[in-house]
């Protein structure tokens, strides 16, 4: 078997022992974005500790549950993602086409979701850090969650016109994981926006 | 031994498969790591020389007090730009760039494992680089110096374009430098020669990996950073504004997150460099060389716990900042352990002298002195008067010009026959060394008395009877004579390169590594047949099989024949294991592409839509980089 | 030789600037300490510059050792060096490998030694030992025991010169601006700029805040500097035991004028100080000669009150230095010119020549009226 089924490499022995380069780069990547990712996350917990109260008494936070709606969506567009990757390995190319659909479209409403809440918020970014932490974490989970959907639109269409197929499929697979990833960075984003305390560290 | 007459057909057969195409968009569209590599060092030495014409300016008019040359406008441009492009433009790029040369024929492999990713990462710097710089054109330099300390930078203080510039530029070349990163990462995993077990790397390639890794996890939280500035300043978002529950340190937390391991970022591959210098020099193994690499992953490693050491004068409580203390110190013992192993490695007396080799010794004298000050400024109460003034200004050019600048000028003397082909004459660059060293100690050694004497950094005055005058003067007649130092440099450079110079031999200076194997400069291909190694010092064991030295194996296995003949026509490469390097399967790799310009390029319309506030820019800019992407990840190569 | 040459090159330029440091000025340096949390930090520097000097020339010695060394073996073998230059002389035959070396495993090849020219194996064997002595002493149990005792000093002195509060502090509020400090003695209703009062012999803390970016309050020779952060308070207590004027700078980069914002600690003997006190409690002088009232009418009406406060007239505003007692104090514009009736007219109608980024604007007069606007400031001490 040609593991990880690349198209650019071929294995010397029996089968490689180790990943494809696609791999490599995917996976530095993401170690890149999940740092990026810690970086906001530190700006919100530093803010939030440096507050009595997280959110501001004049603010009122807003409802979690399009948030929990949009990553549902995300959780669920992964999930099919990654049953797409399972059914192309064993040959199903319909079925993982119409299985990256769903994880396409899931994805992008998760995407429209948390939009669309953004543009219905009762305050402006710039009242206050809280204000600023809602706006701009949600964007980036939209952020991540987007570009997820775009990456399985893409192989969705390599996957129509025949150039992904059970035999070279690490395009694939490398979404698959992406959209896992976008599915944790959002849940991330999304944890510091709804479910930090309302009492900061003081100061 | 050199490639060049009489080539057998599958010679012909490889240099076709691996050279450019022809013709101008052949040359743009180049990919191999020898192209990009020779591209980032000579763009980053010319930045090297317009940073360093600005340090002379700020020199010329600090040398007597109340002096008018500059305003302070210029003044502040300047030191900012200084920084900016001392760090961002010219170390972090040479570095990679030389790791990009070097790092793939020294493991002896035939390419980067990801030569577009290469591409890219140049694209993104020049151009990242160009936009900095055209904030002169527009009259709006960044001078708010290259920490950008909000709330001076924010949207009150810094309304013009000035911090966009700074703050757009300087995200793409943190893009450039994390793409870089990537793929150093990358090859060294995966493309090193059959036998070369991860143990058996040269130290200079250990040095680019731990850097590289590094950069992983230092820049993309300085991207965060900038992010919010940025956003601070164009839609108003208040995530540094105190008066609306937002912190300024927040920025400084941010930043030296980034800025501490930047500092060493710079430094190990510079370590690196002089490591590999001296291992030649002396024609024995680095003393204590699996120690070395150890206390470079430490100093790696312990560089992300001390960015405190940077704030210990914004009231952050003592016993927090005393830890910081105890972490700093930490670091100085890899730091020693490393100074040791060069001194013993000199110790054996074998020494062949060099102008390499003498930037190798000053490293040392300088180096040493600039960790002793570090130690110093370690101290939080110490620091308190030391913090931002003349003395950390003379610490930190003893640790990056004697840490980085006098390895890498030592590397430009060692490697350039590899990367050229021609040698750079000696007698010159002793004269260039004595000038550079004469003059650098000269410049900043005075430096520390006056942060003493209460001189803070970045004044573009001073009055008359504070006691600073003589030794100001002394210090812009010392950087007068380093600048003649690098002039001279740059002449033997450009000597060098003149029609009818002599040309360098394959391995001029009996080096342990696989980059003198093959041809000088580098032949398309690097090496003839895929080389086995057997030791950490493949050239000197007589063991190790090296292509282009020993002609071609007579009896290879099929996947090596494969690749060895380039029948195919495709540019194929074995790829190894992670630790002991077997080989693992081959890879095709790409080559001629211009899918990364289109990238950079629309990368550099969006943030100039973003710098004007021009939406439409910004949006073509945007749907450019989404097509180029596209374009490029669509499967092509079978 | 070169070496040498250069080295030599260095300890002359070395001595010529400590020489051209030893000028007759007297400088506000961090080595002439007027306070016992400054002479803690200068005690620890100079701890400090005694052993990092040690170990720089120790480190250097050894560095000097192989190269003169190796200068001594080149004139002793000199064949055997020419030898090592060239790599093109044949191997000898004992170090061409065994048959078995191809298969054998890495780690019994990796030994810790390997030399370009393999004659010269038993020669680097010697060394080997001294090698690996040097890494472990010199690199790392020196070190360590070197940076244990500058831990245990460091500790020391940041907790003799860290903020404490103590009983009988004389408490003063310094808010910083740009380009310029705002002085507030709360506890005796003072408000001043730029020049900083106290009696020697007493705590003194400062609450430093800021007004707009950061700036970072620094008199060398009382104390360490601190800065100024939005959002936040930072306290400096110190205790000056000698008389004298200090000077100090910002020392956080605050903008175009960073270089010229400058503020003086003048201690003072008590019962100098309580006069100064006195004085500076009293509402403004008030004018007395014509040219003076006239001088008063010019302040009033050509805009400076717009931003100036002189207690007891109508101007009460705080963009710009408190100017009650402008003619008591020794500098203008932030400790940059001395307090003379020139300076103080061409920092009012040439602000920006003075001191270049500076928020105050040109103020258009004719000549009597500027004379006048001078007496009358001058008048007020």
């Amino acid at each position: 078997m040609a593991v990880w089924h690349s198209r650019t490499a071929h294995p010397i022995g029996e089968r490689a022992r180790t990943a494809a380069m696609g791999t490599w780069g995917l996976w530095l990547t993401l170690a890149v974005l999940a740092t990026f990712v810690a970086g906001l996350a530190a700006a919100a917990l530093y803010l939030h500790t440096g507050q009595q109260a997280w959110p501001p008494p004049d603010i009122r936070p807003p409802s979690g549950r399009p948030a929990a709606i949009a990553l549902a969506l995300t959780v669920l567009g992964a999930a099919a993602g990654d049953h797409a990757r399972r059914v192309m390995g064993r040959g199903g190319r319909r079925a993982a086409a119409v299985a990256l659909a769903t994880a396409t479209t899931a994805q992008s409403t998760g995407f429209v979701v948390l939009v669309a809440h953004l543009g219905t918020l009762p305050f402006h970014w710039g009242d206050h850090a809280y204000a600023s932490v809602y706006w701009v974490h949600t964007a980036f989970a939209a952020w991540f969650v987007g570009v997820s959907a775009l990456v399985l639109a893409a192989v969705l269409v390599q996957t129509l016109v025949g150039l992904v197929d059970p035999q070279r499929h690490l395009e694939l697979t490398n979404a698959a994981i992406h959209a896992w990833f976008a599915t944790a960075a959002g849940a991330v984003l999304l944890a510091l926006v709804h479910l930090l305390p309302t009492t900061g560290g003081g100061g | 031994m050199s490639a060049g007459t009489g080539q057998p057909a599958d010679l012909q057969q490889l240099d076709h498969v691996w050279g450019p195409r022809p013709g101008f968009v052949g040359w743009l569209g180049q990919c191999n790591h020898k192209a990009v590599g020779r591209r980032f060092i000579f763009t980053a030495f010319a930045f090297l020389l317009v940073g360093g014409a600005m340090a002379l300016l700020m020199r010329t008019q600090l040398a007597v007090p109340a002096n008018d040359v500059l305003g302070p406008d210029a003044f502040n441009q300047l030191f900012t730009m200084h920084g900016t492009i001392m760090m961002f433009l010219f170390v972090v790029p040479m570095l990679e760039g030389f790791t990009i040369y070097v790092a793939p024929l020294s493991l002896g492999a035939r390419d980067m494992p990801m030569p577009r990713l290469n591409a890219l990462g140049y694209w993104v710097y020049l151009l990242g680089g160009l936009f900095l710089l055209s904030s002169f054109l527009v009259g709006a330099v960044p001078d708010s110096g290259w920490f950008a300390y909000v709330p001076l930078t924010g949207p009150d203080y810094s309304p013009g374009l000035n911090l966009d510039f700074w703050l757009l530029g300087v995200t793409m070349l943190e893009v450039a430098g994390i793409v870089g990163a990537i793929e150093v990462v990358t090859l060294v995993a995966r493309f090193r020669a059959p036998g070369m077990s991860i143990f058996r790397m040269p130290i200079f390639v250990w040095s680019g990996f731990i850097a590289s890794v590094m950069i992983l996890f230092a820049f993309p939280p300085l991207v965060a950073g900038t992010v919010l500035l940025e956003l601070d300043r164009k839609l108003g978002t208040v995530f540094y504004d105190a008066t609306a529950g937002g912190d300024p340190l927040l920025w400084q937390h941010l930043f030296w997150w980034f800025g501490h391991p930047e500092v060493y970022i710079q430094l190990i591959p510079a370590l690196g460099m002089a490591a590999a210098i001296a291992t030649a020099a002396a024609g024995r193994r680095m003393a204590g060389r699996t120690a070395v690499i150890t206390a470079l992953v430490a100093i790696g490693i312990l560089s992300f716990g001390l960015w405190v050491h940077h704030m210990y004068a914004t009231g952050i409580p003592l016993l927090a900042t005393s830890l910081f203390t105890a972490a700093s110190f930490m670091i100085a013992i890899p730091s020693g352990v490393i100074v040791m192993a060069f001194i013993g490695t000199m110790w054996w007396g074998r020494i062949r002298w060099s102008a390499a080799m003498l930037y190798v010794v000053a490293f040392v004298f300088v180096f040493v002195a600039g960790g002793i000050t570090g130690v110093m400024v370690a101290m939080v109460p110490f620091d308190w008067q030391a913090h931002d003034t003349y003395f950390i200004v003379a610490h930190f050019h003893y640790v990056l010009v004697g840490g980085s600048l006098f390895p890498i000028l030592g590397a430009l003397h060692f490697w350039m026959p590899k990367l050229t082909g021609r040698m750079l004459d000696e007698r010159l660059g002793v004269v260039a060394f004595a000038l550079n060293f004469v003059g650098f100690n000269l410049t900043f050694f005075p430096q520390h008395a006056l942060g003493l004497f209460g001189m803070p950094r970045r004044v573009w005055t001073y009055q008359e009877g504070l006691g600073w005058d003589g030794l100001n003067l002394v210090s812009t007649a010392g950087s007068y004579v380093m600048g003649l130092g690098m002039l001279v440099f740059t002449l033997a450079l450009l000597r060098a390169h003149l029609p009818g110079a002599p040309t360098a031999p394959d391995d001029p200076w009996g080096a342990d590594s696989l980059e003198w194997a093959t041809a000088s400069p580098a032949p398309n291909y690097n090496f003839r047949s895929t080389i086995r190694v057997r030791s950490p010092e493949p050239l000197w064991d007589r063991r190790s099989t090296l292509g282009d030295r020993d002609g071609p194996d007579p009896d290879p296995p099929e996947w090596q024949r494969r690749i060895d003949t380039a029948e195919s026509g495709l540019r194929q490469a074995v790829a190894t294991t992670g630790l002991d390097a077997r080989p693992d399967h081959i890879v095709t790799l790409p080559g001629h592409s211009l899918h990364p310009l289109w990238v950079s390029l629309s990368l550099a319309v969006l943030l100039v839509g973003v710098l004007v506030d021009a939406g439409v820019l910004a949006v073509v800019g945007l749907v450019g980089l989404v097509a180029a992407s596209a374009a490029w990840l669509w499967p092509g190569v079978e | 030789m070169r070496r040498v040459v250069v080295i030599r090159q260095a300890t002359v330029a070395a001595a010529a600037v400590l020489l051209a440091g030893c000028g007759p000025d007297p400088r506000d340096s961090v080595t002439d300490p007027a306070s016992p949390q400054a002479a803690h930090i200068d005690a620890l520097w100079t701890l400090i510059l005694w052993l990092g000097t040690a170990v720089w020339i120790g480190v250097m010695v050894l560095l000097a050792v192989p190269l003169l060394r190796s200068r001594r073996r080149r004139r002793e073998r000199p064949a055997a060096h020419a030898a090592s230059t060239g790599r093109s002389d044949p191997v000898p035959a004992e170090a061409t490998p065994s048959p078995g070396a191809a298969t054998a495993p890495a780690a019994e090849l990796d030994e810790p030694l390997a030399v370009a020219d393999p004659r010269e194996h038993l020669d680097a064997q010697t060394d080997q030992r001294v090698r690996s002595r040097l890494l472990w002493l010199g690199g790392i149990v020196v070190p360590a025991v070197i940076l244990l005792v500058l831990l245990v000093a460091a500790g020391r002195v940041g907790g003799l010169t860290a903020h404490v509060e103590r009983a009988g502090e004389l408490e003063i509020e310094v808010v910083g601006h740009m380009f310029w400090w705002e002085v507030h003695y709360p506890e005796l209703g003072i408000t001043t700029a730029n020049e900083i009062h106290v009696p020697v012999d007493r705590p003194v803390r400062l609450n430093l805040t800021t007004d707009d970016v950061i700036h970072s309050f620094w008199i060398p020779r009382v104390h360490g500097k601190i800065d100024m952060i939005p959002g936040r308070e930072n306290q400096l207590t110190f205790e000056p035991t000698t008389t004298g004027r200090f000077r100090g700078q910002c020392a956080e980069y605050c903008g175009i004028a960073h270089a010229q914002m400058v503020a003086f600690l003048e201690v003072q003997e008590p019962d100098e100080f309580d006069a100064w006190v006195d004085q500076q409690q009293r509402d403004a002088v008030e004018p007395e000669t014509e040219s003076q009232l006239e001088g008063q009418r010019v302040f009033l009406d050509a805009g400076c009150a717009a931003c100036h406060t002189v207690a007891g007239t109508e101007a009460v505003a705080g963009v710009g230095p408190d100017l009650t007692n402008l003619a008591s104090r020794g500098s203008l514009a932030a400790g940059i010119r001395p307090n003379t009736r020139d300076d103080l007219r061409e920092l009012i109608i040439d602000p920006w020549g003075v001191k270049p980024g500076n928020p105050m604007p040109p103020t258009i007069l004719d000549d009597d009226e500027l004379e006048a606007l001078l007496d009358y400031l001058e008048a007020l001490e």
